[in-house]
């Protein structure tokens, strides 16, 4: 009896699958894959994906500094409007093409016909002009500084121009690129996968392939990872992080992102066109304690209008908790009684909870008022409706956020705070307007000198800190998990990840 | 009888024809502009703007309407906004693993659902039935997604005996969500069964069973359990319907890509053409099963058709 129950154990541990011999990755995300052209690709999800088997000629690392890729190096005249790049030689893409100075010029050609969703990239662009095999020279329309930020952008990524000529936009289902993975498959709504490129020009890659899996509900994400049958997960849900410390199988990673979360006021009519007004709202905040029971301390405050990641944040002074002054700032604005507004925000239950504590808090100096609260697509409905010239509107205080996904001070500020920004143009939904605010994100771009550029946007910081045009409240912490044995897979400050030194150790 | 079924079969055109339009309406009447979720927040205006010419969102709604109506007719469901794949290759792709997984919970909820019943009533008041009652009770009362979580911290997690989520065709992955989505329909059921079959146990041909002195056995067996059966048959159809309502929570926890999953992403970014789709496949649906259960009572009752 006795052999007979060892038998059977013996049968059951051999037929349980295991991943020993076996090097393949399951990523679980909460996203579902939703093109895999990335010059038509608007979700950092699929961004991250398409980064793994396509490159640009500029890339970002782990921590968003811009890095050579394809591109040897880069050179740009004193106006930042021309920019030439030498390209790697060499290199092929997985279908065997060669890559060279004439695929960079099929794909940005394509990029420019306007049609998908990442040509704004390409909109300063005036022609792509091949010099030799191995040399490309871009002449922009008008001085564009942060240029090179945009051909790092993963909506700028290089495809095999084989690929194009075969597929048109069907690209979309089959990638090619010269990335470190090659696209294997793709079921729509459900995975995508990845195998290993044997011969990556950089090297070898470890793992012989990923899986992408999207599992939307986060307690079956984590139970996944908990299970063995997932080795990476993201984001991890920031109200289950006891059970994932205590599990000795996993690690928590922990990465400050550029997603900046911020309350938006309409500063072009009164009470808010007042400086001192939002200055008051901006001393009355507990950032504190919404990071801690809106966010699940998964935030940081937010201590410049742009995050710590973005090229060229300077450090500002923060905003602290002071009821008396703000109250003085009321008083001395003519608003001692307080006013009423609205406060709009979208529903996921983080953000409603964060503009519920903003409403206790803002009660305190006297604003006061009801939540709206909306589905994320209503929201922005709402927030690009507005006119510029609206007779009476009425004032309000929305939840908003925003990811500069190019890395860049300047598409972190000029969307949002800028005069050519206004709704429907761009998301100034508060209709923010200063000449010198304006003045200093013009000559962030009049040059691609960099130290040109860090004078330039200092002092933008330093000004417009001052000016708050917003209630800043938090820059997001990004939170993923993922199995001990797993190294390699890198979060990115922008939600995206880097996959390319991923490692399954025994 | 042929003329009956297809006179019922026309009738359902009229209510398609209306559920299409308030489909289309209802729709186009959410607040949210499908170009701008397309675009991404960080888009400019003239992204959105492409997009928008590009989706015919620029269009007046009945023109929009029509085209709709004309494409459908030629098979042609239109393209997702958000993948430009076309709707019916998208639908297609996810209907079986839904329809599994309604089939796979739709045939354990019977067999338990009838069984606990069944045991329910022939032990009437005594703890079988408290027990199968309690279970029942508990059944309807525990929302889907916590006894989904539940059952994937302990058959997962714990034990390690089954996959989390996922479907990649194994069957060991349809246990936990057919489980799952069947459990309120196995205590519907239950419910539904303990009561018919206590009304027929009232019969008088019950009675003269055991005067005859039928064995008690044959009696529930053969006089019982297949009278009682009959209103549990025209329930079980009602109760797919049901079912295939429910998946749209299962298929979120289980991370099952089924038709349920991709109704609430299509909400969330906009996805017009599909959105409408997976309505009029839902009311369909509907529809459809009314009309089965209409045949089958048809079948079981001449009488009904000549109504």
């Amino acid at each position: 009896m006795k052999r007979v129950i060892l038998t059977l154990l013996a049968l059951t541990l051999l037929a349980a699958p295991g991943y020993a011999g076996t090097k393949d990755i399951i990523y679980a995300s909460e996203s579902t894959a939703k093109s895999l052209d990335p010059h038509d690709t608007s979700d950092t999800y699929s961004g991250a994906i398409e980064r793994a088997i396509c490159q640009g000629l500029m890339g970002f690392d782990k921590d968003m500094n811009i890095i050579p890729l394809l591109a040897e190096s880069y050179t740009f005249n004193d106006a930042a409007t021309e920019f030439i790049f030498k390209l790697r030689q060499g290199i092929k893409f997985h279908d065997g093409t060669l890559f060279n100075a004439n695929a960079v010029k099929v794909n940005i050609d394509r990029m420019m016909t306007g049609k998908y969703k990442r040509s704004s990239l390409m909109k300063p662009v005036e022609s792509c002009q091949v010099i030799d095999d191995y040399t490309v020279r871009f002449s922009l329309k008008e001085p564009f500084g942060a240029f090179v930020n945009a051909i790092a952008h993963p909506g700028s990524l290089i495809l095999s121009p084989k690929s194009l000529e075969t597929y048109g936009d069907e690209v979309s289902k089959h990638p090619v690129g010269t990335g470190p993975y090659i696209f294997d498959e793709w079921v729509s709504g459900d995975h995508v996968r990845i195998k290993k490129n044997p011969d990556y020009w950089k090297g070898k890659v470890n793992v012989d392939s990923i899986t992408f899996r999207p599992v939307p509900e986060s307690g079956s994400r984590l139970a996944m990872l908990r299970a063995g049958q997932a080795h990476y997960i993201f984001p991890m849900p920031a109200e289950m992080i006891k059970v994932a410390e205590n599990d000795p199988k996993l690690d928590i990673i922990k990465q400050p992102s550029i997603i900046e979360r911020y309350l938006i006021m309409n500063t072009r009519y009164k009470p808010f066109a007042d400086v001192r007004v939002r200055q008051a709202v901006n001393y009355a905040l507990d950032k504190d304690s919404i990071i801690k029971i809106a966010w699940g301390g998964a935030a940081a405050e937010a201590d410049s209008i742009i995050p710590s990641n973005l090229q060229f944040y300077k450090k500002q002074a923060a905003w602290p908790l002071d009821i008396e002054k703000a109250k003085a700032l009321m008083k001395e604005a003519g608003y001692e009684k307080g006013f009423e507004v609205v406060f709009l925000t979208p529903n996921a239950s983080n953000r409603l909870r964060a503009t519920e504590m903003a409403q206790q808090q803002l009660a305190k100096i006297g604003i006061t008022g009801k939540i709206e609260s909306m589905d994320v697509a209503s929201f922005y409905n709402k927030l690009e409706g507005q006119k510029k010239d609206d007779a009476n509107p009425i004032p309000f205080i929305g939840f908003g956020g925003w990811s500069a996904s190019t890395g860049d001070a300047d598409w972190g500020t000029r969307p949002l705070i800028s005069t050519d920004a206004f709704p429907p143009a761009m998301s100034n939904f508060g209709f923010f307007s200063d000449k010198k605010v304006d003045d200093f994100i013009t000559a962030g771009l009049a040059s691609a000198s960099p130290d040109a550029r860090k004078k330039a946007y200092a002092d933008l910081q330093d000004y417009v800190w001052k000016q708050a045009p917003w209630g800043y409240l938090f820059v997001d912490t990004l939170m993923a998990a993922k199995v001990k044995n797993l190294k390699g897979i890198y979060p990115m400050p922008d939600g995206a990840f880097l996959v390319e030194d991923a490692e399954l150790t025994d | 009888m042929i003329k009956y079924f297809l006179k019922r079969l026309i009738s359902i055109l009229p209510v398609l024809f209306v559920v299409s339009i308030l489909a289309f309406a209802f729709v186009h009447l959410l607040p949210g502009d499908p170009a701008r979720m397309m675009a991404g927040t960080d888009a400019d205006e003239a992204t959105v703007e492409m997009l928008r010419k590009e989706m015919g969102m620029d269009r007046p709604l009945p023109i929009q309407y029509l085209t709709y109506m004309k494409n459908m007719a030629t098979g042609d469901l239109g393209k997702s906004l958000r993948t430009k794949l076309p709707v019916y290759d998208e639908i297609m792709l996810r209907y079986w693993p839904t329809m599994y997984l309604a089939i796979t919970g739709m045939a354990w909820s019977v067999v338990i659902g009838v069984l606990f019943g069944a045991a329910a009533a022939v032990y009437n008041g005594r703890w079988q039935d408290y027990t199968a009652m309690l279970l029942s009770v508990s059944g309807i009362s525990v929302p889907q997604f916590w006894l989904g979580l539940l059952a994937i911290q302990l058959f997962a997690v714990h034990l390690g005996w089954l996959p989390v989520a996922g479907y990649t065709g194994k069957f060991s992955e349809l246990i936990l969500p057919s489980f799952t989505l069947g459990a309120t329909v196995a205590a519907v059921m239950a419910r539904f069964t303990l009561s018919a079959f206590l009304e027929v146990l009232d019969e008088e041909y019950i009675s003269t069973a055991r005067a005859k002195g039928v064995a008690e056995f044959l009696v529930m067996w053969k006089h019982a359990f297949r009278n009682a059966l009959i209103p549990v048959v025209t329930m079980v159809g009602l109760q797919f319907g049901f079912l295939l309502g429910g998946s749209v929570v299962v298929e979120t926890v289980f991370a099952w890509p089924g038709i349920g999953r991709y109704m609430i992403e299509a909400v969330g970014v906009r996805d017009y053409p599909v959105l409408q789709a997976l309505l009029l496949l839902y009311s369909f649906h509907f529809v459809f099963i009314n009309l089965l259960v209409d045949m089958v009572y048809a079948l079981i009752n001449p009488e009904i058709r000549y109504e």
